[in-house]
């Protein structure tokens, strides 16, 4: 009998370790996983945690001092320049490491290695996109400059240092929740972050569904429903620029019209990852003579997906080479967005189309060999070895043509035949040294030096503003961007012969730019940079109202101070909503309101056009429109086999004003014919019945309707890292661009007078542990539209009481 | 007095052999107090048990504590669904205290096994 007990209290034990031991019964580890001594109480930081510490190392030249204020945010003093690149490293590394890894992971398609198959076609799509092969040729590039080497390895040397220090107890939670263990460090994680970067910014493009709805629509209806230019455009660079005869001139290829312009068959190519189009920025500089101080201001506010941990991370860098403060990406070395002791930097995205794919045959399905210039010529073959956690490896062959990687072929999209493929030309692939750019604005002290450290970049292209206490301001666009003749790229080009390629690019010149104009400011907000007269074809995806009442205010503005620039930061007004307004109310038929109806309409009326976080208004509006836009444009587009890709929201505004007899206004599934009353009205009561579900969800109210929220870089598997239902205005279009989970991800304003001023903020904390209280710290700050001053620390001002916590990093002799 | 024994010196070695060993240390810490502490095969596993859960209890809490349970509320929602620090500083003490109880109750059986 005892023998029968002891087997079985045995055979307990035995079970109750596997469990809490393994993965297979539960979906986590517990008994690592919520283990005092190595498991996440390992990551809860006491609230008045030191961070102080004294820390040698051979790989550093000289003493490096770190202050850290209040809130976190390193102040790096170096005596080495190249010790302050560790230490930034170190740094990054200490508070950031789990999401710098994860983004490289991403960026590189190694997610599968973590997660396990669910993200095969994730990776796959990166790998095919050349995302390594993009990465390669950038550090090939920034490898053979001397400067850049020296503080890319300087970086990665830090961020290593850490990494051998790291005890497994102390990993970073994500590590621990996902069951895997940090690697090391190395050069091509900061090439990989920043193609990450580019694929975020200038990844998104359009051509195959607008290959498919011109093959779908024809000439007519694709340009009425595709324009390239708004009615309402407000271009970076003041419509009535006179701009100089272009230096490059092109033509198109002579059989364009039975090649290029062709009706026919869609391509059956699906795009499962596509960047967020309304990744984008606000920035603005002003000059002396409209600010109260008599010096300039410059303001910048990227748009990007929030996330926490943050993509920003806060920063002070002071060697004897310069005086950097801003953000940086944890990730890579240097001051991002930010300024120096004498002039201010940031940056918006251009939005211009850098990305085209050429229709590419293969002699047959091994994919060696493609048809190009009159024969077969041999393509270069990539294995992409994806690793995949507790499987095996997968393997994907990508072949490599003249125009970059075949990424769309019938081995990942299995509805292409006849050995058909679609290779992507992406300026992303060409070698650039694009890190020297920020190792020079660092340190850049005037308008020459900025000129040549933004000649560095290629991609993705930006609107680069700059701004001195010297007194200039300027915005440049800078990047590599394609010549093109009209119409090149805005539809997948054929790739059976050279005609089609690339033919060079707009020389750098000529790229759109002011410097001290007369007006006192420049502005941008990811809209088309110049009007018509601008002397090339530059397709993209541009932002339409939001630059109206930024230019408006700067206009109105004078004796311009910092908090100025605060509230315009933070202005909610709805452009769109105001210029379509009188359109909606011309044309409701208000005898067809009932009384339940009339309340949202009047709710409208009421309402000031600023999507404030407590407008019910928008919500009302918004409804509405969208109620009209599908009952106007989705019989005809979305009735095909194959849906065509929305316009864009100006499309019909802009159309509508021109035109109340607009061609798509009738619903063609009717027997009968629709006017532009009829639509407008059936459309506000569709709307009011969707307004009232609502309203009875207590939803119509626009900040619990858009429900901001910043989502752990884990996204719905970590809700519990997330926060969610910030309470803010702002939106889509608006100054204020927070949307559910997009926005403002550093705002941040400098006055570049004697001594600098600079506030700023960003939605997130300095630490990447959820256990710590320095994680989302800044967030309720942010969500107020309020700042935190910037604490640009000189070494005059070091004394103890002047900082929280020290921490000392030495050379080991 | 061996119950007070066992009581104190399981989550104690439990604790000391989690500074080199995994997370199952204090299973092992049971089974040495279950083998060398002669008590009936209740009180064995009784006094092991709620030693760890006790002593691991105050130790995980005091963390917490000083965390103002930022991290529990977290973890609290990732694994049990509800925002409830105590609820996770229960279970994560819980688990060493059946593991310890568990595991001296297999060395009592076993010390009484091999007896016969």
């Amino acid at each position: 009998m005892r023998f029968l007990w002891f087997f079985l209290v045995l055979s307990i034990n035995a079970c109750l370790l596997v469990a809490l031991g393994t993965r297979k019964f539960l979906p986590l580890d517990l008994g690592s996983f919520l283990s005092l001594q190595e498991g996440v109480w390992q990551n809860a930081e006491h609230s008045n945690a030191s961070f102080d510490d004294n820390l040698t190392f051979s790989d550093l030249n000289g003493e490096t001092s770190v202050y850290f204020d209040e809130r976190l945010v390193p102040h790096i003093f170096a005596e080495q320049e190249k010790d302050a690149y560790f230490v930034q490293g170190y740094l990054h590394a200490k508070f950031r490491l789990w999401q710098m890894e994860f983004q490289t992971h991403a960026a590189a398609g190694r997610l599968s290695e973590i997660v396990g198959s669910k993200a095969i076609s994730f990776d796959r799509n990166q790998r095919r996109m050349g995302m390594v092969f993009s990465a390669e040729n950038a550090l090939a590039e920034m490898e053979k400059d001397s400067t850049t080497k020296t503080v890319l390895d300087a970086y990665t040397a830090g961020v290593n240092a850490y990494i051998e220090t790291l005890q497994p107890s102390k990993f970073p939670i994500e590590y621990k929740l996902l069951g895997y263990r940090p690697e090391k460090w190395n050069n091509l994680k900061c090439a990989l972050f920043i193609k990450q970067m580019t694929n975020t910014l200038a990844g998104y493009d359009r051509d195959f569904e607008l290959t498919n709805a011109y093959r779908l629509l024809g000439e007519q209806d694709f340009r009425l429903l595709f324009p390239e230019i708004p009615d309402s455009l407000n271009p970076i660079i003041p419509k009535g620029t006179a701009y100089p005869k272009p230096l490059e001139a092109i033509t198109a290829p002579s059989d364009v019209d039975s090649s290029y312009y062709q009706r026919g068959d869609v391509i059956p190519v699906e795009e499962e990852f596509k960047p967020d189009p309304s990744n984008g920025s606000n920035n603005w500089v002003v000059a002396g003579s409209k600010t109260q101080s008599g010096k300039p201001i410059l303001a910048n506010d990227p748009h990007l997906g929030l996330t926490l941990p943050s993509i920003w991370y806060e920063i002070q860098i002071n060697t004897p080479a310069f005086n950097a403060y801003g953000v940086s990406f944890p990730g890579l070395p240097g001051v991002v967005i930010g300024f120096n002791d004498s002039i201010a930097f940031g940056f918006t995205n251009s939005g211009r189309d850098v990305k085209d794919y050429y229709e590419i045959e293969f002699k047959d399905e091994a994919r060696k060999e493609y048809f190009f210039n009159g024969e077969w010529v041999p393509s270069n073959i990539r294995v992409e070895k994806i690793g995949i956690k507790d499987s095996l490896d997968y393997l994907d062959t990508v072949a490599y043509t003249v125009f970059g990687p075949a990424m769309f072929d019938n081995r990942y999209q299995n509805h292409l035949t006849n050995n058909k493929a679609y290779a992507l030309r992406w300026v992303a692939h060409d070698s650039s040294n694009l890190m020297k750019m920020w190792i020079l604005l660092n340190r850049a002290r005037n308008y020459d030096d900025y000129r040549t450290a933004i000649g560095y970049f290629n991609a993705p292209g930006q609107n680069m503003i700059f701004a001195s206490k010297s007194g200039d301001i300027a915005l440049w666009q800078q990047g590599t961007f394609p010549l093109r003749w009209k119409d090149q790229g805005l539809f997948v080009m054929p790739g059976r012969d050279s005609s089609y390629m690339w033919k060079g690019f707009i020389p750098a010149e000529e790229n759109p730019h002011s410097l001290n104009p007369e007006q006192g400011f420049l502005s941008s907000a990811n809209q088309r940079p110049a009007d018509t007269t601008y002397p090339y074809f530059i397709p993209g995806l541009y932002e339409v109202y939001r630059p109206y009442p930024i230019n408006r205010r700067l206009s109105e503005l004078n004796a311009i101070s910092i908090r100025d620039m605060q509230d315009l930061q933070n202005n909610n007004e709805n452009v769109f909503a105001s210029t379509a307004w009188p359109l909606l109310d011309t044309y409701l038929d208000r005898t067809m309101i009932d009384s339940d109806e009339k309340k949202y309409l009047d709710i409208i009326q009421d309402w000031n056009f600023q999507n404030e976080a407590n407008a019910k208004g928008v919500v009302c509006f918004n409804t509405w429109w969208d109620s009209l836009y599908a009952g106007i444009f989705y019989d005809e587009l979305y009735s095909k086999a194959t849906p065509i890709i929305k316009p864009e929201k100006f499309v019909l505004l802009d159309a509508l004003k021109r035109d109340p007899s607009y061609k798509f206004i009738d619903d063609i599934r009717t027997a009968e014919l629709e006017d532009l009353t009829s639509q407008v009205t059936i459309a506000f009561k569709k709307a009011a019945k969707t307004l009232s579900s609502l309203e009875k969800e207590g939803r119509l109210t626009w900040h619990v309707y858009k429900n901001t929220t910043i989502y752990h870089l884990l996204k719905t598997n970590a809700m519990a890292f997330a926060k969610s239902g910030i309470k803010i205005g702002g939106g889509h279009g608006i100054v204020n661009a927070t949307q559910h989970d997009h926005g403002p991800s550093w705002k941040m304003i400098i006055e570049l007078d004697s001594t600098t001023k600079a506030v700023g903020v960003y939605p997130g904390g300095q630490s990447g542990n959820p256990g710590s209280k320095y994680y989302d710290n800044f967030i309720d700050t942010w969500g107020r539209g309020e700042y935190y001053p910037l604490l640009v620390m000189q070494s005059s001002d070091i004394k103890p009481g002047s900082y929280k916590w020290k921490m000392i990093f030495t050379s080991k002799q | 007095m061996k119950f007070i024994s066992s009581l104190l010196v399981c989550p104690l070695l439990g604790y000391a052999l989690g500074l080199f060993l995994p997370w199952w240390s204090p299973a092992l810490a049971g089974l040495a107090v279950g083998v060398a502490i002669p008590q009936k095969t209740g009180w064995s596993f009784l006094s092991t048990f709620l030693g760890t859960l006790v002593v691991f209890g105050m130790l995980i809490w005091m963390v917490s504590q000083g965390n103002d349970h930022i991290l529990a509320k977290r973890i609290s929602l990732l694994v049990t669904k509800q925002e409830n620090p105590m609820a996770l500083i229960g279970i994560s003490a819980g688990i060493p205290a059946l593991l310890a109880g568990i595991s001296a109750l297999t060395g009592r059986l076993f010390v009484l096994m091999i007896r016969k």
